[in-house]
């Protein structure tokens, strides 16, 4: 929408012209469809800016079709970030899209009539269009035509800086599927700055291309300059294709280092090593101006409808995302458990009015609570998730993501008691993972998975230590001793021989190091998949194919052995999960549709119902140990452990994704689950004593 | 979790549509950017100067621009030997103009004679050609995966490179963390499966492409080559030579 004189494109000015409800002021701006003009809706006494096309496009059925079109496509997108498409109008023979006024002029119009601005306004206002972006991806539609020109800035609330609008959705593919030839022809395209490289080459695109094109916008708004200049278009095309991006920082020396990294990833020549959707993107831009919550991140890509994305808290007009656990309990699982099911209802409320389960109120001041205003309900994962942990009380949370492209992983740790995050360790290997963690009790170590290498990561991420390194294996679990002088390690052999189980002594005076090590279980293992201590420090559990066996944890020695009834569920290779009960007293496993649970004692088992749809990924008991918690891709279940009962509703879970790792935070109160959409989320368990969702007391 | 549903032809059937006459390609420019780093890679290599590049690039693709492929007759052979030489011609004429006192005979030599191996730069313009080959492939199978939701071909396939010594379990299991759903190995080792059949389709076809021929014996003799024969052999339709 860059002003350009009326004759340039090719209209006859409507100034002055009354079109149905619209009086025409003035031009505005022009792209390469048409102009752009303010008007004023006559009946609804607002402003609005009302586009046209050419004289000679106006005159192209097909033009106009696909004009009118993209704008209906457009017009379904009701979003803070987009600009509002009001109506499609046609009259006089002529063909008019009426949309949202927005005051502020374009990004391109800032850059030019005030020069580059600061890195963080750039990087708030591409985070801005990235949010638009969310929009349109979830909506299946991609823009094609993303630049700084086709951002426009809202000047609507001057005291919170402008917000920035994505607009001309729809032209874009109109001229999308004009440049092939244009290029070929070796006319200059209106625009190959913006342009990815698989359009370059005339390529199939989707909605990665318009990251990369944010990114060069991005670029753009960081430096004033664009990432590839040329004196000709097929030059610049040339280098999309073939040169490094440059590092902003080069033209602009003000621009933070880390904003490089955002260019980078978003620019990568191939589509596959980008972000790999608007919401990925959105969350680096907003780690990078520390808004990590209360903006509204959501959506799938396009073409990747299984994939639920990111809900974190609402802003204004955003589709609020709360997940509640607060429903009336579902019938109980047997007739005869009915009794037991309202004494539990007497036990819950009871435990409520405790506060036990969080009853009180949340509080405003730096406690996390999922029900916190402005808290977050869910964490986007930039990259793959490696493993998950909560710990410290329930108060830490730690996490590994590997980089999508294989460019490394970092481990990451979120205080919850104020939301503050530490990078512990990045690991810029190719192929780095973060498979596996454990918090060691009674020090400020976290012992982590990094690929082969067992390592003692300080809990300030100042100091790591290496203390051992698994040979032709990848390690699937690990467990601390409650004592914290012990590790275990679950590791599936590579080359079809037998898994094992490792158990290593550690000492802790002076350094942490490695001081004795045992098997467990030697040659007997396949599919291995979990390991546990018990809470009491006595056991250790171990979990291979459809096989439990509780063995001694300092020996290793095997004292009893269980099967799991039937054949395990198929549940995607991830085995089956182990968790004791807080008292040591019970093991839970999950592989199967409902849990499998025995009496460390004298081996008892009880099975509670399988109601999930799909195979329980993973199992997480309730401090109290009344409760215990269960997900499958279908969901989260909450049950009532001494009756089998389940509490409340299913939870939505991961949208139909295996959730890999399961824990209570808060003393209970928060439950917090990550899953393979690579995100970790945060159910306030405090809605089960909710005296209304529950229902009355009996 | 099942395989997708894809026909088991699907992957292979393309074969007959296959374009070998690259001479006939309509669009070369597009051509010319798929092999843009291969360009890039070799003009850094004879002339090392990042300037230079840039604007031996810049005259190239005027020239180009100008002249097509028309220039080329039936007999230019495969097109990577054809835009090798056009790009050393191009850095030949820039020297020549801009860095004339700078000229090292030998240099102007090597490159004026194009039966003389240039070590270096030839292993560079390979190199970088078959990077662009492979790139191809993995975009098209990126592509794949993208417009059909239910199958990882993609996945798959970087997955069994990356990690080469594991098994279908583990891989499948790795599949089902980057995916978001749940496979079985039986069904990772279908999908893989095909989409190796898919990926072999991709590089052959782009393979055929570069060579100017009648038969499919220049196609093998380029994929043994580029080193990439070896790769895709075993997931190729038997009769994959015969001509047509």
């Amino acid at each position: 929408m860059d002003k350009l004189p009326v004759g340039n494109v090719g209209q006859t000015s409507l100034v002055g012209e009354r079109i149905g409800k619209y009086n025409i002021r003035r031009v505005i701006g022009s792209g390469g469809m048409g102009l752009v003009y303010e008007a004023e809706d006559t009946v609804l006494g607002r402003r609005v800016a009302v586009k046209t096309l050419r004289d000679e496009l106006a005159a192209d059925a097909q033009t106009v079709q696909r004009f009118l079109h993209e704008a209906q496509t457009a017009s379904r997108i009701a979003h803070p970030h987009v600009v509002t498409v009001y109506d499609v109008v046609e009259a006089s023979g002529r063909v008019m899209i009426v949309m949202e006024f927005v005051d502020g002029g374009s990004a391109e119009e800032l850059l030019r009539e005030t020069g580059v601005p600061d890195w963080r306004t750039a990087t708030q206002v591409t985070a801005d269009a990235c949010r638009g972006l969310v929009a349109a991806h979830r909506d299946g539609l991609i823009h094609r035509d993303v630049k700084p020109s086709n951002i426009m800035l809202s000047k609507a609330e001057p005291d919170a800086g402008q917000t920035g609008k994505l607009a001309d959705f729809g032209l874009a593919k109109y001229h999308a599927s004009h440049a092939t030839t244009l290029t070929a022809s070796g006319i200059s395209v209106g625009t190959p700055h913006f342009m990815s490289p698989e359009q370059c080459r005339a390529e199939p695109t989707d909605h990665r291309s318009d990251l990369y094109a944010l990114g060069a916008t991005y670029f753009k708004l960081l430096t004033g300059r664009y990432p590839f200049e040329g004196e000709k278009a097929v030059q610049v095309l040339f280098a999309h294709c073939s040169a490094s991006v440059p590092d902003p920082a080069t033209l602009n020396p003000t621009v933070d280092s880390r904003c490089r990294s955002i260019v980078d990833r978003a620019m990568a020549k191939e589509p596959h090593e980008r972000f790999q959707s608007a919401s990925a993107m959105l969350a680096a831009l907003e780690d990078l101006l520390g808004v990590s919550s209360g903006r509204e991140r959501e959506g799938p890509p396009p073409s990747v409808p299984s994939r639920q994305v990111i809900a974190s808290t609402p802003t204004v007009a955003h589709r609020a995302v709360t997940p509640k656990l607060g429903v009336p309990p579902v019938a109980a699982w047997r007739s005869r458990r009915l009794l037991a099911g309202t004494l539990l209802l007497c036990g819950l409320l009871a435990l409520v009015a405790s506060g036990y389960l969080g009853w009180a109120p949340p509080s405003d001041s730096g406690g996390f609570s999922a029900t916190n205003r402005g808290k977050p309900m869910s964490l986007a994962i930039d990259g793959v998730m490696g493993t998950m942990r909560v710990a410290g009380g329930g108060t830490q949370l730690i996490w590994g993501a590997s980089d999508r492209g294989h460019a490394g992983a970092r481990l990451m740790r979120r205080d919850l008691t104020d939301g503050s995050e530490a990078v512990l360790r990045n690991d810029e290997r190719e192929f780095a993972k973060f498979s596996a963690a454990v918090f060691l009790p009674k020090s400020d170590w976290l012992v982590v998975a990094d690929m082969s290498a067992i390592l003692a990561v300080d809990l300030q991420g100042s100091d790591v230590i290496p203390l051992l390194e698994v040979a032709n294996g990848t390690v699937r679990s690990l467990a601390a001793h409650p004592s914290g002088d012990a590790i275990a390690l679950a590791i599936e052999s590579w080359d079809g021989d037998f898994d094992r189980i490792e158990m290593y002594e550690l000492s802790s005076e002076g350094t942490l190091v490695v001081v004795a090590e045992r098997s467990m279980l030697a040659g007997q293992l396949r599919g291995i998949s979990t390991v546990a201590y018990s809470p009491n420090g006595m056991y250790l559990a171990v979990a291979a194919g459809t096989s439990i066996h509780i063995g001694d944890a300092r020996t290793g020695d095997v004292r009893s052995s269980f099967e799991l009834p039937g054949p395990l569920d198929d549940n995607g290779g991830c085995g089956c999960f182990l968790a004791f009960s807080p008292d040591s007293r019970l093991l839970a496993s999950s592989g199967r549709r409902g849990i499998t649970m025995w009496s460390v004692q004298n081996g008892r088992q009880t099975d509670l119902p399988p109601r999930h749809r799909d195979p329980i990924s993973v199992v997480a008991f309730h401090p109290s140990g009344d409760f215990i918690a269960s997900a499958s891709p279908g969901g989260i279940r909450l049950w009532h452990v001494a009756s089998g009962d389940q509490l409340g509703d299913v939870l939505p879970g991961h949208g139909g994704n295996v959730v890999s790792d399961l824990g209570f935070a808060e003393q209970g109160r928060t439950l917090v689950s990550a899953g393979f959409d690579n995100v970790i989320r945060f159910w306030d368990v405090a809605e089960f004593g909710d005296r209304s969702a529950v229902g009355p007391a009996p | 979790m099942n395989g997708p549903d894809i026909s088991p032809d699907e992957t292979l059937c393309r074969l007959d549509e296959i374009t070998t006459r690259w001479t006939q390609i309509k669009d070369p420019l597009k051509f010319v950017y798929r092999y843009s780093t291969a360009i890039r890679a070799y003009l850094e290599a004879l002339v090392r100067q990042p300037h230079d590049v840039e604007e031996i690039i810049q005259e190239f693709l005027s020239k180009f621009l100008q002249t097509g492929l028309i220039a080329a007759d039936s007999d230019r052979g495969r097109f990577r030997d054809y835009l090798k030489v056009a790009v050393r011609n191009a850095a030949v004429t820039f020297m020549r103009k801009k860095r004339p006192r700078q000229l090292d005979s030998q240099w102007l030599v090597r490159m004026e004679d194009a039966s003389l191996p240039q070590d270096e730069c030839d292993r560079q313009w390979r190199e970088h050609w078959r990077r662009c080959v492979l790139d191809k492939a993995w975009r098209s199978l990126d592509a794949h995966q993208q417009r059909h939701a239910d199958n990882l071909f993609y996945t798959v396939v970087r997955l069994a490179s990356d990690h080469p010594d594991e098994g279908s379990r583990q891989l499948a299991a790795r599949a089902s963390e980057q995916s978001g759903r749940l496979l079985k190995p039986a069904a990772f080792r279908k999908q893989l499966s095909r989409a190796r059949r898919m990926f072999a389709q991709e590089i052959l076809s782009e393979v055929s492409r570069t060579v100017e021929h009648e038969g499919m014996s220049d196609v093998e003799e380029e994929l043994i080559e580029l080193g990439l024969l070896e790769y895709i052999r075993d997931y190729l339709p038997a009769d994959w030579r015969n001509e047509r």
